[in-house]
């Protein structure tokens, strides 16, 4: 390891541990919303340092592109709010050394259980063998779908229990549609209309990119998440011909596809989400397709309503 | 070394300046707008400059086209953020009565 | 070759640490979101270098999903805080 790369990597951890403790300390909420936004960056940065594009990738794409996007959609919701300066909640010491007393605990017993962890070779080997047999060429996706698809079953799970838990918050009628106010003649407009092609192709390209590549359902789900959300920013409303039980089938449609195959997996006598080798390639790319196709609704879902509550509040329509 | 990384460390270094000179106005210069002015062009023709380097060395078209095709997006990212960014604090600076709604 | 590559991230780096100074100094929003997005462009840089310096081509891709993304935090902001934006723009134009 030659001292630049050192120095490099040196620089970029400090980089790292400076903006995570001052989006941590730092007053209000808005200068933590964009440091943590950069700290997106700089791990984005370190995932492709340590040789996993993958999670470079994703992090990419949804640590910095939508999280930022969500966290600011947010953050106009708190200082919509009478006061210009969010309430600040209030700490008392006991509690503050109770946190930080449970996170060194907990630190220094994950540092302890990794040091005396007994020496093992992980299960890459093991992956790699098995490869041929999974349906796909790239180690990751293998991993992702075939070998732990139980994994991304439930990750996908956690999106929908999200957008159950904004549906709670903000009632159901955020979903109202929206008359289209697209102004084509603004440079918002225009850049909308010239990215928009691109975006869509770099959402395909990723999820056929998966197969052999860094790439998958993930990465391209978010990146056509954030193809609607474009079309939000520059004026489209909520269509028109999207009715409630299409959004709702839309974005449980991942979920429920994989279950699906899992069940019938269990029902041909294997295990739970276990491909035959034989339709293991075609298995995968259908339960890709689902997945990027209900992640990226549910992540525009998501953005247009925290949107759309801010914009024109369902509640106060009469004010305006 | 050859003359195709000559031109590319070339490049690459006259980039790194005007990140340089991009940080710098960021920090020195007194008011928004020309800290806007600073950083959205100098920092897009510096990664200009690194891309049109690296297009050098990386050996197949395809993938120095899509070097070119980053470059031609944060070229349009750039573009429209400074616009947003610069008609946000302009509206909100004279209080947003001089401008007229839509345009 | 690579050497120069990795120096130069470094570089490119210390420039980063060094605009955060603007983040925490503000003043206003639009300042804090300015510099994101000097950010955003160090970092595309940075990756590419990595790219090339790493021999990882998929870091490309990386880049280009930045890139493509950039444009969306600041369309957000000012879409949501411009104050022109605070009633529905359709009824106007």
């Amino acid at each position: 390891m030659n001292p630049v790369a050192v120095g490099f990597d040196g620089l970029l951890a400090l980089l790292i541990l400076f903006l995570a403790v001052r989006a941590l300390t730092a007053p209000g909420l808005q200068q933590p919303v964009i440091l943590f936004i950069a700290f997106g960056l700089a791990m984005a940065l370190a995932w492709a340092r340590m040789r996993a594009p993958d999670v470079a990738l994703a992090e990419a794409a949804i640590g910095t592109g939508l999280l930022g996007v969500l966290l600011i959609d947010s953050l106009g919701l708190f200082t919509r709010s009478k006061s210009e300066t969010p309430p600040q909640p209030r700490r008392s010491r006991a509690a503050s050394i109770l946190a930080v007393g449970t996170t060194l605990l907990l630190a220094g017993g994950l540092g302890f259980a990794i040091l005396a962890m007994p020496e093992a070779e992980g299960l890459a080997a093991a992956a790699a063998e098995k490869l041929g047999a999974s349906g796909v060429d790239h180690p990751v996706t293998a991993v992702l779908l075939n070998f732990r698809s139980f994994d991304t079953w439930l990750e996908i799970g956690v999106l929908l229990i999200a957008m159950w838990g904004l549906f709670c918050a903000g009632g159901r009628e955020g979903f109202a549609p929206r008359a289209t106010e697209a102004r084509p003649g603004t440079v918002l407009g225009g850049t909308v209309q010239s990215l928009l092609p691109l975006v869509l192709l770099v959402g395909i390209y990723l999820l056929w990119l998966g197969k052999v590549d860094s790439g998958g359902a993930f990465q391209a789900g978010v990146v056509l998440g954030a193809a609607g959300i474009l079309l939000r920013l520059g004026g489209l409303g909520f269509p028109d011909w999207l009715r409630p039980w299409l959004v709702r089938t839309l974005l449980l449609f991942g979920f429920a596809f994989m279950l699906l195959v899992g069940l019938s997996a269990l029902f041909a006598g294997a295990a739970f989400l276990e491909y035959p080798p034989t339709l293991a390639g075609p298995l995968i790319l259908a339960v890709e397709l689902a997945a990027t196709l209900s992640i990226g609704f549910t992540l525009y879902c998501f953005f247009t309503y925290l949107f759309d509550l801010r914009i024109h509040p369902a509640t106060a329509s009469s004010e305006s | 070394m050859t003359i195709s990384e000559g031109v590319t460390l070339i490049l690459c270094l006259a980039g790194a300046v005007f990140f340089l000179a991009g940080t710098v106005g960021l920090l020195r210069f007194p008011d928004f707008f020309s800290r806007l002015h600073a950083l959205t062009k100098a920092d897009t023709l510096g990664l200009g400059l690194i891309v049109l380097g690296l297009m050098l060395q990386v050996g197949s078209i395809a993938a120095a086209l899509k070097l070119l095709l980053i470059w031609v997006l944060a070229l349009l990212a750039s573009t429209t953020v400074c616009h947003l960014l610069g008609n946000y604090e302009l509206s909100r600076s004279s209080g947003g009565e001089k401008r007229k709604a839509g345009s | 070759m690579q050497v120069f590559y990795l120096l130069l991230g470094a570089f490119l780096l210390a420039n980063l640490a060094a605009a955060l100074l603007r983040v925490i100094r503000g003043p206003g929003t639009a300042d804090r979101l300015m510099t994101a997005q000097l950010f955003g462009t160090t970092g595309v840089a940075v990756l590419l270098l990595l790219a090339e310096a790493m021999e990882a081509a998929a870091l490309r891709d990386t880049a280009l999903v930045f890139v493509l993304l950039a444009v969306l935090i600041v369309a957000a902001f000012t879409r949501t805080e411009g104050t022109e934006e605070r009633r529905p723009a359709g009824k106007g134009s």
